[in-house]
């Protein structure tokens, strides 16, 4: 039953009542009055009646439109906020990860930061050392220059032994030469003491003891030969050694300037990366700066998100109890509707 | 060297000992005039020792040639042996004339005894004896 219906009715009864408690009243006079009193009271429900359709259904109409409308409105707005919710929703979760996948990235680039600075001061270090290395090498080198220096003139003193060592074994040969002419000298007194018979006895024995005396001198000529060919033998060795030993040393003068141009070639090399790396540390630092900032206005983002999300829901609360009422709105349009279509019809 | 000291009834001989290619040979030093050094070669006129008593295939090497003056038949000729090892009086009893079964071998080289010598056997040249050689070598090269 519509709302204009019941209203109607509502009078009627009203009208009825009070007809019924003013005949109850007066009887006597109660004929005449019921009946004007229900005519009145018919007047009063057809006006009622036909003003509630002149007035209230146009009325009603358009409440129902506009009722419709915001209907239509609501579960428009509540659609556009539920994808905005799901949006939002979206996209705090990414600007969550965002947070977090910057956060770690900050994390790393600290520690980057913190190894960088490690490898700025182990360049340092390398550069530090690289320049020692070069001086000690430098220093090798002039000690082996000094080596070198010193091993040219203990070779020229072994030439010189070993010359003097041959100029020895010539004196030994003319040793030699006069103890075997001695030798021969004695052998010829002997054979004439031989040839002098008893009388050349006694010269004999000076002869023989010549002749020891001669050979003792070539055993020891011969034993100094010996000895002085050892000493030639090991001068030679000496000299084939120091040669030997005089090229090593060459080969490890050039070995020790090649390393000396190498390590001033490294020092330039630990120079530009001790630079490079002190640049890429600063320039870590500053992304470490940069990515935190990005991280704080992340944050900030994640926070108008999170606020934006609540925000969402309640605007979608309120609408849903906007659809609510919008939806009591039309029922009640309805039943009005409804109402003034039973009246019309019955 | 065992020796036997010169005694005055000279009961030895008084001996050259000397090396050729590693043998020691003895000779009796009145039969030498003179020992003298000897450069490379042979002296003009003088003989080598190998030339004069044969040696064989036995390899022959004068690590010091010295030449040794002897009396050949009132002749002095110039023999090169290595080297004089020693002049010395041996007793008689230190001397032994060849075995009569090798003799015939012997004597025509110009050996007529041997010297006991420590662990040695020494031969024994007679100079005298080898006259004829020379003479063949001399008519050889003249």
């Amino acid at each position: 039953m519509k709302l204009t219906t019941k209203f109607v009715v509502m009078n009627a009864v009203l009208l009825a009542a009070a007809v019924a408690l003013t005949t109850f009243s007066f009887t006597g006079f109660k004929a005449v009055v019921v009946v004007r009193t229900l005519v009145v009271a018919a007047i009063f429900s057809a006006l009622s009646i036909f003003l509630s359709r002149r007035f209230f259904s146009p009325l009603i109409d358009s409440f129902s439109e506009i009722s419709e409308k915001i209907h239509s409105r609501a579960g428009a707005i509540s659609s556009a906020i539920n994808q905005q919710s799901g949006l939002a929703t979206r996209l705090s979760s990414s600007v969550v990860e965002i947070s977090s996948t910057m956060e770690e990235f900050s994390s790393t680039a600290s520690q980057i930061s913190q190894h960088s600075q490690g490898v700025v001061e182990r360049a340092d270090k390398t550069l530090e050392d690289t320049k020692v290395g070069a001086t000690e090498v430098e220093n090798l080198t002039f000690k082996v220059n000094d080596i070198s220096q010193n091993i040219e003139a203990n070779l020229s003193e072994i030439v010189e032994l070993g010359r003097r060592s041959k100029e020895i074994n010539k004196i030994m040969e003319i040793i030699n030469n006069i103890a075997n002419q001695t030798k021969l000298i004695a052998f010829n007194a002997a054979l004439e003491a031989a040839s002098a018979g008893e009388a050349g006895k006694r010269f004999g024995v000076v002869a023989i003891e010549i002749r020891r005396l001669a050979d003792s001198v070539v055993e020891s000529t011969t034993e100094i030969e010996g000895k002085i060919t050892e000493i030639q033998d090991a001068v030679n060795r000496l000299v084939m050694s120091s040669e030997k030993s005089s090229e090593l040393i060459q080969e490890g003068q050039q070995y020790a300037a090649q390393t000396v141009v190498m390590l001033i070639e490294s020092v330039d090399g630990v120079e530009e990366t001790a630079n490079a790396a002190r640049q890429i540390s600063l320039s870590i630092q500053q992304q470490q700066i940069a990515s935190s900032q990005v991280v704080t206005a992340i944050k900030d983002i994640e926070e108008g998100a999170r606020v934006s999300t609540e925000s969402i829901q309640q605007s979608n609360g309120a609408t849903a109890e906007l659809a609510g009422l919008t939806d009591e709105l039309r029922s009640l349009v309805n039943s009005l509707k409804t109402g003034t279509v039973s009246r019309e019809n019955s | 060297m065992k020796r036997t000291a010169a005694t005055g009834d000279s009961t030895g001989l008084e001996i050259l000992l000397f090396r050729v290619g590693g043998v020691c040979f003895g000779v009796e030093a009145d039969q030498v005039e003179r020992v003298d050094s000897c450069g490379e070669g042979a002296q003009e006129g003088s003989f080598w020792f190998h030339d004069l008593v044969d040696f064989g295939e036995w390899p022959v090497v004068y690590r010091a040639p010295t030449l040794l003056l002897v009396k050949i038949a009132g002749e002095g000729v110039g023999v090169v042996i290595d080297a004089v090892r020693d002049i010395a009086e041996f007793g008689l009893d230190a001397i032994r004339p060849f075995p009569p079964l090798v003799e015939p071998f012997v004597l025509p080289k110009g050996m007529w005894g041997v010297l006991q010598l420590d662990e040695e056997i020494v031969p024994l040249l007679d100079f005298q004896r080898l006259r004829h050689r020379i003479v063949d070598l001399r008519s050889k090269h003249p």
